[in-house]
């Protein structure tokens, strides 16, 4: 797998006029990678995700997934959104069946496949329950569980934990890493939140806001087996002082901009 | 307290600002549910308390029985019409028209919602017509449907399908357009069509709206079999009621209104039932 986005720009049209929210955005996702983009809110981070699901159409540039052009969406990008899209008809396993099921796998293989995932995710309890039985970071789970089933070759993550508490949010973080080491899915993940960035992230790359753009790239060396421990280890701090860094000061030069414009 | 330094005082005195507590209530707190058994008593109360009133009014003399029949008369009357025949004849006759009519329309009015909500296009193209049309009041088609059908069964059902079509097919369009835009995109990033996104996404997530929409416009259906039989019908609970107003038997009129009353109640329990045995996610 290998995910490329090459002079990717985005305009809306709006009533107040034009828009551009991404502008000459590159960036890629090798095999296996786990890979962060942050930036403060409005930067385009969502616009972006969705532009690589097939969601929306780029105003000019590329996304190619093994040199095929996203034209788009399709169940190789796994797509895990923010808010809690499950179908709340359907049971647990129902939900992590569904994809495969629009897919038409038949009946007997997909009830294996999602119960391997759900298991995976460990949720096989809950099979049976309804999704409003769940709880937030429990639904999620099921979303990306969900969104495995089909084997995407990468998944895609809009701020998956944002509406989620401290504590449970950084049990997702770590349940997420592992499910990663064991699935070895490539992911690209969206997020505001400069330190789960730097836990969970191989590379990140750093938005500005207005037009959206990539400010820097930065490889997070801190290997692959992270746990709660890395949280402490100076260079943790020192990746995260550094992205602080660059997202302040592109937000100073958006405020100097506008002031000077 | 912490005393802050520099801390100007409030321009109020705390003393003068009266601190009320309320105490917590039972039975005037809003929008919480209240004990199984208050609730039951509430609704015995409900039938209870209009029924005495009834009785007592008619029992007291106060208004001329010719008017006001009394309970013991009503239950008399609906006994006699049962015995004669034409209880079950009647309802039989109303319930059909009823079901044709409505079943009609909801036929028609389920994938015409669906489909206004879910298609721009569709909407753009039929919302203004039948924005107009359902202002157009169901009874005033008697005459036009009377003309082109006849006076057989034919007109009454028409009438029925028209006056619940509109109502029936807007609801259920204003309830696809709150299906959740990202549940649309998760399952299209799951691999699903258009065709599936529609059948298998859409349909399933408004299904309570629609039965909700048919409690709501089923009782549309019984306001307007009854105003067709009173213009022409040979049985029917409506036409009876008009027979009944010709011979002056005020307490065939209130047995058959009442009968009218519990059958609509009869038929809303049952899609109060089919919403709670079918779409469990959507009840508590
Ligand atoms: N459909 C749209 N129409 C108009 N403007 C949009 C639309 N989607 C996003 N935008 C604008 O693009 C910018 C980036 O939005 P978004 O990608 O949601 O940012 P983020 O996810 O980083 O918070 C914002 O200014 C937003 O108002
Ligand atoms: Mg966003």
């Amino acid at each position: 797998m290998h995910l490329e986005v090459s002079e990717l720009n985005k305009h809306f049209s709006t009533a107040k006029g034009k828009v551009i929210a991404l502008k000459d955005l590159n960036l890629y996702v090798e095999q296996g990678e786990f890979v962060c983009v942050v930036g403060a809110s409005g930067s385009g981070k969502s616009t972006l995700l969705r532009l690589v699901a097939g969601l929306d159409q780029p105003t000019t540039g590329t996304i190619t997934v093994d040199q095929q052009s996203v034209i788009g969406p399709g169940a190789d990008r796994g797509m895990v959104f923010q808010d809690y899209t499950l179908y709340p008809w359907l049971t647990v396993q129902k939900n992590v069946e569904f994809g495969l099921k629009l897919q038409g796998v038949s009946a007997k293989a997909r009830r294996e496949q999602a119960s391997y995932y759900l298991d995976m995710v460990g949720l096989s309890a809950f099979a049976q329950s309804l999704p409003k039985q769940l709880s937030g970071g429990m639904k999620q789970r099921v979303a990306i569980a969900r969104a495995l089933a089909s084997q995407p070759k990468i998944l895609l993550m809009d701020e998956p934990f944002g509406a989620l508490d401290i504590q449970t949010k950084e049990t997702m973080q770590q349940f997420t890493l592992d499910l990663w080491a064991r699935t070895g899915t490539s992911i690209l993940m969206i997020t505001h939140d400069v330190r789960e960035a730097v836990f969970l992230s191989q590379r990140i790359y750093v938005m500005t806001a207005r037009p959206g753009t990539v400010r820097a790239e930065i490889e997070v060396a801190l290997g692959t087996a992270r746990t709660a421990a890395t949280r402490e280890d100076p260079r943790f701090k020192a990746y995260q002082d550094q992205v602080i860094d660059l997202l302040t000061h592109s937000a100073d030069q958006a405020v100097d901009q506008a002031l000077i414009g | 307290m912490i005393e802050l330094e520099g801390f100007s005082p409030p321009l109020l005195q705390r003393e003068t600002i009266n601190h009320k507590v309320w105490k917590p209530r039972t039975f005037w707190r809003m929008g919480e549910p209240i004990p199984g058994h208050l609730s039951l008593g509430l609704r015995i109360l409900s039938i209870v308390v209009p029924f005495c009133l009834w009785w007592a009014l008619s029992a007291s003399g106060v208004v001329n029985p010719k008017f006001l029949p009394s309970p013991v008369e009503v239950a008399q009357a609906f006994g006699r019409l049962w015995a004669e025949g034409y209880l079950l004849e009647d309802v039989r006759a109303s319930v059909t028209r009823v079901g044709l009519g409505f079943l009609l329309a909801a036929v028609l009015s389920v994938p015409l919602g669906i489909g206004m909500g879910a298609f721009a296009t569709v909407r753009s193209l039929l919302e203004p017509i039948m924005g107009i049309v359902r202002y157009m009041p169901a009874p005033a088609f008697i005459p036009l449907l009377i003309i082109y059908l006849g006076l057989d069964e034919a007109p009454k059902i028409a009438l029925i399908f028209i006056g619940v079509i509109f109502f029936n097919t807007l609801m259920i369009m204003d309830a696809v357009k709150f299906v959740p835009k990202h549940l649309l995109e998760a399952t299209y990033t799951l691999g699903g069509s258009r065709r599936q996104t529609l059948m298998q996404v859409i349909t399933p997530f408004v299904v309570p709206n629609i039965l909700d929409a048919f409690r709501i416009n089923m009782a549309s259906a019984w306001n307007l079999v009854v105003v067709a039989e009173l213009i022409a019908a040979t049985e029917g609970l409506g036409k009876r009621i008009a027979i009944a107003q010709k011979f002056f038997r005020t307490d065939e009129i209130f047995a058959y209104l009442i009968l009218l009353g519990v059958i609509g109640f009869l038929f809303d329990l049952l899609l109060r039932w089919v919403l709670r045995a079918t779409c469990k996610w959507a009840v508590d």
